[in-house]
């Protein structure tokens, strides 16, 4: 058995040892980190291709499955239909996910989505380096608008203007920060859009108070600044 | 190479821009600003009778963060890239 991992990596049969398992384009397996609504929270190794849903299955949803964030903080939505769709970047493009860093986040149809990226997005501010003005400015305009729109008060222009905010921001860094945000709000947007139109004619929603499921690290920061 | 088109394009350094907002006042055909005063510039090439301005407004921007740089463009059709 070889013994340096140099020769491990380039022996012929460790790679079609890794090869047997995964997809054709996305072979091997990943280590996904899995934290929200579930009961084992942690990373986990799955074989690149496993449905979605299984990944999330083996951590233990708290409750039915809402939509789940892909990519981690700077990923992108994706609504619980599409939870049959296999774990490798390909699939998951399809509908509008990411691999990423590895990073899930399950959310569980007891949380509200807008008030759960809205902590994100404040908690996202807080992580820019602040060199540049659109990600400085326009990170807390961001999580401030998607925090209006939590709380259900009445706002004709909510959406209009989170959009116009949205393009304001996206690509106007010196680094990616503020693009992976966009992409997560946007995606939030569009996943929760029904959601998101309710709670701007004043409808909030009923989980609008509900414990964060996001991790720790991400809530005590914004509650701090609320 | 050799033998090309060189155009003019603007480009906007963020981490030294401090949104004093001289180019859109000395060159608001290509730029605007966004809420907080930042300039919003296209990528496109600057057309020919404005690039005079546009070095104008690179040189009287007090961060040095509105830059004109010139590409060389191969064939016809080549991008020049985005605002990024």
């Amino acid at each position: 058995m070889p013994k340096r991992l140099r020769t491990w990596r380039s022996s012929p049969t460790t790679a079609a040892a890794f090869r047997a398992v995964g997809t054709s384009d996305a072979p091997g397996t990943a280590l996904v980190t899995v934290s929200g609504g579930v009961e084992h929270p942690g990373v986990y190794e799955v074989a690149m291709g496993t449905p979605l849903g299984s990944v999330i299955e083996r951590t233990r949803p708290t409750g039915a499955v809402a939509a789940v964030l892909t990519g981690g903080f700077g990923g992108s939505w994706v609504s619980a239909g599409a939870l049959d769709t296999p774990y490798a970047p390909r699939p998951l493009a399809t509908v509008g996910g990411v691999v990423g860093p590895g990073v899930l986040v399950v959310l569980t149809e007891r949380a509200c989505g807008i008030a759960e990226t809205a902590r994100l997005a404040r908690y996202m501010a807080g992580e820019s380096a602040g060199q540049c003005g659109p990600c400085v400015f326009g990170l807390p305009a961001l999580a401030d608008d998607l925090g209006h729109l939590a709380v259900g008060a009445p706002d004709p222009n909510a959406i209009g203007r989170l959009e116009m905010r949205l393009t304001s921001v996206d690509g106007r860094g010196a680094c990616r920060h503020p693009d992976g945000v966009a992409r997560m709000v946007r995606s939030a947007l569009s996943v929760f859009a029904s959601d998101a139109a309710a709670h701007g004619s004043g409808r909030p929603c009923a989980f609008r108070d509900a414990p964060s499921v996001l991790p720790r690290t991400v809530i005590a920061p914004w509650a701090a600044a609320s | 190479m050799g033998g090309g088109i060189v155009r003019s394009v603007i480009k906007v350094n963020p981490i030294a821009c401090e949104a004093y907002g001289y180019c859109a006042e000395l060159l608001p055909e290509l730029v605007g600003l966004d809420e907080w005063g930042y300039p919003i510039v296209d990528g496109r090439p600057v057309p020919v009778h404005l690039v005079e301005l546009a070095r104008r407004a690179a040189k009287d921007c007090p961060r040095r963060a509105f830059l004109l740089e010139h590409v060389v463009e191969r064939g016809s059709a080549t991008g020049v890239g985005s605002n990024r």
